[in-house]
């Protein structure tokens, strides 16, 4: 039986942060009051779960940690012990050393022994605070990591895998040494036969699965496999003490729900769905081509063209859609890690901080989730060092005790806006020029307040009078800016002495699918993203009034300058004359203006593509798609054309 | 023609693809070719310069296309069938230059390959690897990465963080 483990550590990996992520968010979101029974449970699963694939895999290391995390769980999930600040604090030091390890393990590093040392007597420490009798809540159970004793009923335990010898044999092994890979292995095919032989009809595949993922769970569906079997029932206690046989039906239902939800997912190399996406990007041109086609075909053949070819045109749409909503992911991915950084940092830095998430459910695509961790980090990580004042300079200053920390994203237009909000003392003035002209950056004081505030994103730039292990190194706010940068989008800053600051980060919605409206410009066709526009009309002649060189239309009590598209973009248009054009009338966050077009070409929602891939950035343009006929549209970014729009201008001025 | 000639180079004989602009022969290296397109229309570019013809969709990909021709003023910009485009893969980005025609795929040993004189054609010297004869034609050999990146054709943002210093006041 030698098979290769390593072909599922990647998946162990992926497994191990995902219970980890579950336990940092369980234990921060823990009632120390009334701890509720079910999540200490699915806590103390999570850390179990990794010791148990640790063990398999011979990554001695991370078991040893989760082990002595486990027995601390044990014990408050038995309430032998109660969960307080200090205990969650200990469990969540112990998750960022397992992150590390598992991070090391996975990048094939060398391991911290020491560190690994130190966290396994952090934790233990927290046992002895206790009372009680430690040791034997310790061996009894998981006797079979430390113990030279096998735990008493190990063929109970463990026989469900298969034969008893062989399973309780390496899963010793595999601790004492861990290098008994291949006979660890007994675990995965044994398991797979006994489900084959329990249960001919079906869960063999999820049952082999189980075990990466909950040890519970894997019992659990064997288990089900020979519900008679006497020896079942201690199998679907696995994870819990053989001994405590009382606590069997909770963890039974938990697990049975949480293999329901984690049975119906499926990991998937991130390249697979690119490729995935850009075949069904040209399959929905190719039907479009078809369409076409079909348009000059015979009458009697037309008609039963027509019909196969809408219904192609409906599953082209749908498998579109399906497809391009597999990359992304809500952006709760990121703003759930916040609540706990900015738990450690409050109680770090000694000031008591509210941070509230909204709009966690907008979805952004997957590689921007993952390169917004770290910028993001930084700036809540300034927002709480430098924006929020001290509880008691706040309280002076007439504010609330509590500093509020505003974390939220929205989709505007073709763009996703993350803001992060301080009702802190603001950014100040002074010291920025000061600490500018100390650097050698031309300033003067008549700067506009927006000019001072960018000065923070040059290198080297930070006003921190201390230099914290927090921030204040100055080496932020520069990288902050060049990875979203990096990402196509841009950072903006405001600010108010006093009252606070914003940092908005606004990102391009790559790989989006956006509803536009195209328009017909001459030869050329641009979409206008859809939530930007508010009408569009054909304007009267009363309504369009002239000044100077600007076109302003009457709609509606407001003027709305017209910017001329074929102006801005530099193409010959049919009409020149705006009463004989189609005025498209759009709205952003700043202005409202009206777009000249020579006519309307329908509604329809395209794939933004990339122009930077291969060209370069164009003003007025987010991104271009392709058209049905396979040609190439400019999606126009109606933010960066209102730019040169004239500001609005006020009903009295012209009345 | 070309094969006989060069049939006993030597190991380190490169392959590069020829193609004409007005009267000159070039070549560029036949590795950063992608392929050989006919004309087809593009889609125009606000504000970019005359010789950047807009943009194609390449497959899904969205390529810029530049005129050879009207860069260096050389030739007759006419767009049909007939109008050829190369494509041209140079890191990772994809560009198409319009040239007036193809010619063949011509194999070079380094000996063959002459200094690039300093001025006499279109091209800057800068964007040129050399100079090579071949049945008694000259053939110039550019330098096509170079001018693709080049800051003349201005195909590509530039660094990034210098771009927002720039843009920011």
């Amino acid at each position: 039986m030698s098979v290769d483990l390593k072909q599922f550590h990647q998946v162990f990996f992926e497994e191990s942060r995902e219970h980890l992520d579950t336990m940092e968010h369980l234990l921060m979101t823990l009632d120390l009051e009334s701890p509720d029974a079910e999540e200490l449970n699915s806590i103390f699963r999570a850390a179990h779960s990794i010791k148990g694939g640790s063990g398999i895999f011979g990554f001695d290391a991370l078991g040893s940690v989760t082990h002595v995390m486990e027995n601390l769980l044990d014990r408050v999930r038995k309430e032998e012990q109660f969960p307080d600040t200090e205990l969650v604090d200990g469990l969540l030091q112990g998750v960022d050393t397992l992150r590390g390890l598992l991070a090391s393990y996975s990048n094939d590093q060398a391991i911290d022994w020491d560190l690994v040392a130190r966290a396994t007597k952090d934790v233990e420490a927290l046992l002895k605070d206790s009372d009680s009798s430690r040791r034997e809540v310790k061996s009894a159970p998981y006797g079979l990591y430390d113990d030279p004793v096998l735990p008493p009923e190990p063929e109970q335990n463990w026989g469900l895998f298969d034969g008893e010898d062989v399973v309780s044999d390496s899963s010793v092994s595999a601790d004492r040494d861990g290098g008994a890979a291949t006979e660890a292995f007994g675990f995965f095919e044994p398991l797979d036969t006994s489900g084959v032989q329990n249960n001919s009809d079906s869960g063999t595949d999820s049952a082999a699965f189980g075990f990466f993922e909950d040890i519970s769970e894997a019992s659990e569906l064997s288990a089900k496999a020979s519900a008679s079997n006497s020896a079942s029932k201690a199998g679907a206690n696995a994870t819990t003490p053989a001994k405590k046989p009382k606590q069997n039906t909770k963890p039974k239902t938990t697990a049975n729900s949480k293999a329901s939800v984690e049975s119906s997912s499926i990991r998937v190399d991130v390249d697979k769905v690119d490729k995935l996406i850009n075949l069904v990007g040209e399959l929905v041109i190719t039907q479009s081509m078809l369409a076409v086609l079909g348009n000059e075909l015979e009458e009697q053949q037309a008609e039963k063209m027509q019909g196969v070819l809408s219904e192609l045109e409906r599953n082209t749409r749908e498998i579109q859609e399906s497809v391009m909503s597999i990359r992304m992911l809500p952006v709760s991915f990121v703003f759930n890690r916040f609540p706990r950084v900015v738990r450690d940092l409050s109680s770090k830095l000694n000031k008591e901080i509210n941070l509230e998430i909204e709009g966690g459910s907008t979805e952004l695509d997957k590689s921007l989730i993952e390169k917004l961790v770290d910028p993001l980090t930084h700036l809540v990580r300034n927002s709480i060092d430098h924006g929020i004042e001290s509880s008691d300079v706040r309280v002076n200053s007439g504010k609330s005790r509590v500093g509020q920390v505003i974390l939220s994203a929205s989709q505007q237009g073709g763009n996703i806006v993350i803001g992060i909000h301080d009702d802190g003392a603001g950014l100040n003035r002074e010291r920025i020029l000061s600490k500018a002209e100390e650097n050698g950056i031309p300033v003067s004081d008549t700067m506009s307040d927006e000019d001072v505030w960018n000065l923070i994103f040059q290198p080297g730039f930070s006003t921190a009078e201390m230099v914290t292990d927090v921030s204040g190194r100055g080496v932020g706010m520069d990288v902050v800016r060049r990875n979203i940068s990096s990402l196509g989008g841009r950072i903006e800053v405001t600010s108010v002495a006093g009252e606070g600051s914003v940092f908005t980060i606004i990102l391009p919605l790559t790989l989006a699918i956006v509803d536009g409206m195209g328009v017909r410009v001459g030869d050329q066709t641009y979409i206008i993203p859809l939530v930007n526009i508010v009408e569009s009309m054909q304007p009267p002649a009363n309504s369009i009034k002239t000044i100077g060189n600007d076109t302003l239309l009457h709609v509606r009590d407001f003027y709305w300058p017209v910017l001329p598209l074929h102006k801005k973009m530099n193409v010959e248009p049919d009409v020149e004359d705006p009463a004989s054009s189609i005025v498209v009338l759009v709205e952003t966050s700043k202005k409202r203006f009206g777009l000249m077009v020579d006519e309307l070409a329908g509604q329809q929602q395209v794939v933004i593509k990339s122009l930077e891939q291969h060209y370069r950035r164009i003003p007025g343009v987010a991104g271009a798609t392709i058209m049905g006929d396979g040609s190439v549209a400019l999606i126009l970014d109606v933010e960066s054309l209102s730019a040169s729009v004239a500001e609005p201008v006020n009903m009295e001025e012209i009345a | 023609m070309t094969s006989e000639l060069l049939e006993n180079s030597t190991d380190e004989a490169q392959e590069f693809l020829s193609f004409t602009l007005g009267d000159e022969h070039y070549a560029v290296d036949i590795m950063k070719v992608q392929e050989i397109r006919g004309w087809e229309k593009t889609t125009k570019i606000a504000n970019a310069p005359d010789f950047i013809k807009g943009v194609i969709n390449l497959r899904g990909d969205i390529v810029p296309i530049v005129d050879l021709r009207m860069k260096f003023n050389v030739g007759e910009p006419t767009y049909n069938e007939f109008t050829i485009v190369i494509v041209l893969q140079i890191h990772a980005r994809i560009v198409g230059i319009v040239v007036d025609s193809v010619s063949d795929v011509v194999r070079l040993t380094a000996d063959q390959i002459r200094p690039a004189p300093e001025f006499g054609v279109a091209f800057d010297s800068r964007y040129l690897d050399g100079l090579a004869s071949v049945d008694d034609q000259m053939i110039i050999l550019v330098d096509i990465a170079e001018l693709i990146t080049s800051e003349e054709l201005a195909l590509f943002d530039g660094d990034t963080t210098k771009d927002l210093n720039t843009n920011e006041h």
